[in-house]
């Protein structure tokens, strides 16, 4: 069997750092329309939403990822994905601050 | 080929409608989904339901498994001999698995009819690879066994494994994704080639606890070493070093050693934290007792007289 070598990349180091709408709609599965959605309901934040040519930060692809599974696996419409979305989100933020504290504290 | 016993998996019996299938898929997809999901197996369990799922929600599909004969869930079996002309598939059935036997009549049925192959990106594939926090920190090679359906040049489908060395970067740390470009499913007719994502869990260090690139380290010191102030040899993920105490040190205390965390994407790299601890020795010798009873018959340290003040009449 051959063997096969290649480099894993963290998102946010990858090249293409600064992504564009299609982009990321590639990179995560998500039809451009429910991603343009998910950006609407603010479930997904490109960097700056006023800009005329939305780009997002590569990290943006792990949270657009997990809606396109979401998606597919629930069967969700748009509106109900973003809320799902953005209460995932929240949860992620309260389990770093979780494990942040226990990392401070002493044993 | 193995047999799976999709209705037994769906927990649903072979008369199930289309709407009690689809109720009992998202009963189980509530309990089982990875990214909700915090029950143990759930991801391989997941992957069995979306399987069984994906074949008997589609009538085309699951008139194809019901043709398959019915056996015991894991028995090698063979599809009858018609069964390939009737669904395609091809004329072997070696070296696949039920899942791309009937992922094939997908790939059939976007094809059908349109006069020309439609480009059709590969798969993203995902695996969850647990390092320790030395491999994190210095970086590594991880090796991955995959195994992934491909089309050969018959046109037959064939389960392929791969045997893959992934480098991986330093500074990564717990419940990271990591991207492999181009080692996902192979893409058809021009499509480009999926993606593999890893999943990186770092497992927990006895001694240091891990806060983003930050690692946080408790340091034990003697009562007498926090007065008096001393040097102590303490482990770095790079190895040991000296740190110098200062007289007075308390409890709680935190000495930040810049630089010799988990490194970051910008080339820089998180901080090491000493939380001190002054530990108490439980059992001693009489001369040390004497010792210990001599510095309270002397001292004047107080730590409570903020308490005096405050709270009562």
């Amino acid at each position: 069997m051959m063997i096969e070598r290649a480099d894993a990349l963290q998102l946010d180091a990858d090249p293409r750092r600064a992504l564009s709408f299609k982009q990321l709609a590639d990179l995560s599965g998500l039809a451009e329309a429910v991603l343009r959605d998910l950006i609407e309901y603010g479930a997904v934040e490109p960097i700056d939403i006023a800009a005329p040519t939305w780009t997002f930060t590569a990290n943006v692809v792990v949270v657009a990822r997990t809606a396109c599974r979401l998606q597919r696996d629930f069967e969700l419409e748009p509106e109900a994905l973003a809320v799902v979305v953005r209460l995932m989100g929240r949860i992620d933020a309260l389990e770093t601050e979780v494990r942040s504290l226990r990392a401070r504290r002493t044993s | 080929m193995k047999y799976k016993d999709y209705y037994a998996i769906m927990g649903v019996d072979r008369g199930a409608s289309g709407e009690d299938i689809k109720k009992a898929y998202r009963k189980l997809a509530r309990k089982y989904h990875p990214d909700v999901s915090k029950e143990a197996n759930a991801e391989e369990r997941f992957k069995e339901v979306a399987e069984a799922y994906e074949t008997l929600k589609d009538p085309e599909k699951r008139a194809a498994y019901e043709q398959l004969g019915r056996h015991k869930a894991g028995q090698e079996f063979r599809p009858p001999p018609d069964w390939g002309q009737a669904f395609g598939g091809g004329a072997s059935f070696d070296d696949i698995d039920l899942a791309d036997l009937f992922a094939g009549l997908t790939g059939r049925a976007h094809r059908g009819g349109r006069g020309g192959a439609i480009p059709m990106p590969g798969r993203d594939f995902e695996a969850a690879v647990r390092i320790t926090l030395e491999q994190a920190f210095h970086g590594t090679e991880i090796d991955l066994d995959l195994s992934a359906p491909e089309v050969d040049a018959s046109g037959q489908v064939r389960r392929v494994p791969h045997h893959l060395k992934v480098r991986v970067p330093q500074g990564v740390t717990d419940g990271q994704k990591l991207r492999v470009p181009g080692k996902g499913g192979k893409g058809a007719n021009g499509g480009r080639d999926g993606d593999l994502y890893l999943d990186i869990q770092v497992a927990a260090h006895p001694l240091f606890r891990i806060d983003g690139q930050d690692l946080y380290l408790d340091l034990p010191l003697t009562p007498w070493e926090a007065v008096l102030g001393t040097q102590v040899e303490m482990p770095t993920p790079s190895g040991k070093i000296a740190l110098k105490i200062p007289a007075g040190t308390h409890a709680g205390q935190q000495f930040r050693l810049a630089g010799r965390g988990l490194k970051r994407t910008d080339g820089k790299a998180g901080n090491l934290y000493a939380i001190v601890q002054i530990a108490v020795p439980t059992v001693i010798a009489e001369p040390e007792r004497a010792l210990f009873r001599q510095l309270a018959e002397t001292s004047t340290f107080n730590p409570r007289g903020h308490l005096e003040t405050g709270g009562g009449e």
